[in-house]
């Protein structure tokens, strides 16, 4: 059975001997890249895009299955090496790869390019007489970031449904999935898997990436913006280069959502969305905006979502910290208890014995960016249309908005955001698990990595 | 429950605990009990520190140990006012450099700076000067007159006052440091083979190396002449990694590294901590490197997580008890980072800000992006 196969490598079998004796260097990446990419040539690309979608939707279904080994050991590693815990990697994994079934990519290939099989053979292109096709890079570098459980997934599949080879680099701190989802992809097909490789060289190692993205046509990276520039600085002009740097998001709670019968499942869901991958995501929100008027007062809004996160710490605790993450919770901490010493409007609800949680009210509704691992302010809003002044300050890192609001008031709050940069307005409790078509900051996922070619008649 | 009692009264005591002089025993049984008198004190007149207390239960009838006075997170000393007495009283106030956020400046106010004075000088002498009673001090820093809210020149004048031998002196003026006037001082000690004592923040050394290297200059400063800077860089000079800036100093100047002392001091404690090669030798102790508090304070080293006392050896957040902090509050919170030995502890450095691990964003990422205090 390949899952037991514990290596946070998946390569072809050619070089494999090769890269366990040694260190990864540029020759070894470059055979690499040379293996998949004739891997894609003799297979992939002949391979009609609908059969691929079958392929990856078994694939995917592997690990929704009762029992399935392929979960079993993603969430045990990766629980022994990660600060998440076993429960949180298995509801994020799950969530994820629920996203990941046939009529998501049906719908995701549909939304971006309309008629799928412009993948395999030229077609008519609409509102025109002539035709067109489009063709995916050769190959793609991916790299990955750690901080969501199960994100490269989406990544790999994106190449896998435009036909390129795909050469992924995991994250240091989380080496474990990409590889074994790839085997996972090999379960079921080993030629289509064949033009996949995971490859954990260290990160920002100049020599292994310069080899990596000469044999590409694409590179895709997540992480810091500081990371992401660097690898896009690096990146030759004539690859393609998708970059997913920092983003921030937030919640808002219109006055007419604020009822009693409602409130414990509202607070529920945010606290869901706040606690999952310790606000790790980029689709994690930091404030909660709570509009004063409704039948419960935004502080009382804070303390019932204090109770929530409780509940979800003793479901799902909070990871493990490094000693800079915990003492930064301190230090917010102590800024708001100070505040509230002085009589200033501000409340502090915070976990017993720990740093587990924080939840900080305030009257003062100015953005303020959390120090993440679950440490939220929720803020008195006098009127949802104050909104788009708050975060304009911050409008370079928007990405989710988590709304509980009449869907008139949603969408013009929704109007009044997109030009700030918000690229998804979704209800409160789904913020963690944005669609496969999504707007991935603001843009399209498979259409950025196409060149298409069009014949005039 | 420990009585409340007059200042003045907790001063003498503090005094006669300072008189004993640096090497007395460290008694735990004495040390608690002005501790907790202090606390008891510190409680009743100071209405901020005690909301702050009360909060976490911690009154003088419920705390029997040093180590349950609550210590006060620095941050506080720029929200609010911990004194206990009137400020216009003070005959001092300290500010903190409000390198990140010029707007607010932690303050610390002094009723006298007696007690200030005698922790200061009763440490920095076995630290700095346990062979000889004066030396020249040439000091790498500005005079109190120019800098009244900085602690650290307070200290300088001080200790030029207590120690300097003629010819100590301020070499930071209104241009900054006043290189060529160090360099020809600096070269008449050399010639005259005097030694001499150089003090200041370490990024004002680094200043005067880079000088040095720039113009292919070198001393060899009589033996005897030593070195002690204090502080980190805070984006004032470029980073130098301790161990580096004292090879420098061996190369430039001709102090040898087990001559050169590092000091640990902060506007809101009233003593400093030293990691000095001098007293070590003196005392005849093993450890490189290691800072040591005066018997009139503690250092402990607490988990970030619950704020608990951690075991040597285990990284954490820095925590001072200082007695000779009566006006204030005895115990301190502060953002470094540090690691507890079997003589002392070690300082680690700042505590650098929280990262994402991802694609998420930290308020700190989001300050260092924007280069600022506040979005």
């Amino acid at each position: 059975m390949t899952w037991r196969d514990d290596s946070p490598r998946f390569l072809p079998p050619e070089v494999e001997g090769e890269a366990a004796s040694g260190q990864i260097s540029p020759v070894l990446v470059a055979k690499v890249a040379a293996h998949i990419w004739a891997a894609r040539k003799a297979y992939l690309v002949r391979l009609p895009v609908a059969e691929i979608v079958e392929i990856l939707d078994r694939s995917v279904a592997l690990w929704l299955e009762a029992g399935s080994p392929w979960m079993e050991a993603a969430s045990r590693r990766m629980a022994a090496i990660t600060p998440y815990c076993d429960a949180m990697i298995r509801a994020g994994i799950r969530r994820l790869l629920e996203g990941c079934r046939r009529d998501a990519l049906l719908t995701l290939l549909q939304a971006e390019l309309g008629d799928l099989s412009v993948l395999d053979a030229f077609r008519p292109r609409p509102a025109s007489r002539g035709s067109h096709r489009a063709t995916g890079p050769a190959l793609t570098t991916h790299i990955f970031s750690g901080n969501v459980p199960g994100l490269p997934a989406i990544s790999l599949i994106h190449g896998l449904l435009v036909k390129s080879a795909n050469l992924g680099k995991p994250a240091s701190e989380e080496p474990v999935f990409p590889a074994l989802f790839a085997r996972s992809i090999a379960a079921v097909d080993p030629k289509l898997a064949a033009a996949v490789a995971i490859l954990p060289w260290a990160g920002g190692d100049t020599a292994v990436e310069a080899a990596a993205f000469a044999a590409s046509e694409a590179v895709v990276a997540y992480g810091s913006d500081a990371s992401v520039e660097s690898i896009g600085a690096r990146v030759p002009p004539d690859v393609r280069f998708v970059g997913h740097g920092h983003r921030v998001s937030f919640a808002v709670v219109g006055r007419e959502a604020l009822d009693l019968g409602t409130l414990g499942s509202l607070a529920e869901r945010v606290a869901y969305d706040v606690s999952l991958f310790d606000q790790q995501g980029c689709v994690s929100p930091h404030v909660i905006y709570v509009e004063r008027g409704g039948a419960i007062p935004p502080e009382a809004f804070a303390e019932r979502l204090a109770e929530a996160m409780a509940a979800f710490e003793r479901a799902m605790p909070r990871g493990r910290l490094a000693v800079e993450e915990a003492s930064a919770i301190q230090q917010v901490r102590t800024e708001a208890e100070l505040r509230e010493l002085r009589e200033e409007p501000i409340r502090l609800f915070l976990s017993p014995g720990g740093t587990a949680w924080t939840v900080i009210y305030e009257d003062d509704p100015t953005f303020v960016p959390s120090c993440l691992n679950r440490v939220v302010r929720v803020k008195a809003l006098a009127d949802i249309g104050e909104l788009p002044n708050l975060v304009r300050p911050i409008s370079r890192y928007l990405q989710t908005v988590g709304t509980a609001m009449s869907p008139e008031r949603r969408d013009r709050l929704a109007d009044a955001l997109a030009p700030l940069g918000v690229c998804r307005v979704c209800p409160i409790g789904e913020m963690p698990h944005p669609p496969l078509f999504w707007h991935h900051d603001g843009g399209f996922s498979l259409l950025p990595l196409l060149t298409w070619t069009s014949i005039e008649k | 429950m420990t009585a409340v009692e007059r200042i003045e009264v907790l001063r003498a005591a503090i005094f006669e605990m300072i008189r004993k002089g640096p090497e007395q025993p460290r008694n735990d049984a004495s040390f608690n009990a002005l501790a907790l008198r202090l606390f008891a004190y510190q409680f009743g007149a100071n209405s901020p520190y005690r909301k702050f207390c009360e909060r976490r239960g911690k009154t003088p009838a419920a705390v029997e140990s040093w180590l349950e006075v609550p210590p006060v997170p620095i941050a506080a000393f720029k929200e609010l006012t911990l004194a206990c007495g009137p400020v216009e009283h003070a005959v001092a106030c300290f500010m903190t450099s409000g390198t990140t956020n010029p707007e607010k400046r932690g303050k610390h106010y002094h009723f006298t700076l007696e007690v200030y004075d005698a922790s200061a000088t009763a440490f920095f002498k076995p630290n700095v000067l346990p062979d000889v009673d004066r030396l020249p001090l040439l000091i790498l820093g500005s005079p109190p007159d120019r800098m009244p809210n900085s602690s650290l020149s307070h200290y300088l004048g001080l200790m030029c006052r207590t120690f300097g031998a003629p010819g100590s002196g301020f070499y930071i003026g209104e241009q900054g440091l006043e290189v060529d006037r160090l360099l020809v001082d600096l070269r008449a000690a050399e010639r005259a083979g005097r030694p001499v004592c150089l003090l200041g923040a370490s990024f004002a050394f680094v200043h005067f190396l880079d000088v040095c290297a720039e113009r292919d200059l070198r001393f060899h400063l009589a033996a005897g002449s030593r070195v002690m800077d204090t502080g980190g860089f805070k984006g004032r000079s470029r980073e130098v990694p301790q161990d580096t800036l004292y090879s420098l100093i061996a190369e430039r100047l001709g102090v040898p590294v087990n001559e050169c002392v590092n000091m640990y001091g902060m506007t809101e404690l009233s003593m400093q901590c030293y990691g000095s090669p001098l007293r070590r030798r003196s005392l005849g102790r093993r450890e490189a490197r290691t800072m040591e508090a005066p018997p009139w304070a503690r250092t402990v080293i607490l988990d970030p997580e619950t704020l608990a006392v951690l075991l040597q050896g285990e990284q954490g957040i820095i925590c001072h008890y200082d007695l000779a902090n009566c006006s204030s509050v005895v115990g301190i919170l502060t953002e470094d980072l540090g690691v507890a030995t079997p003589e002392g502890f070690r300082f680690l450095g700042r505590v650098k800000g929280s990262e994402s691990r991802g694609c998420s964003v930290s308020a700190d990422e989001i300050l260092a992006a924007h280069g600022k205090a506040s979005v």
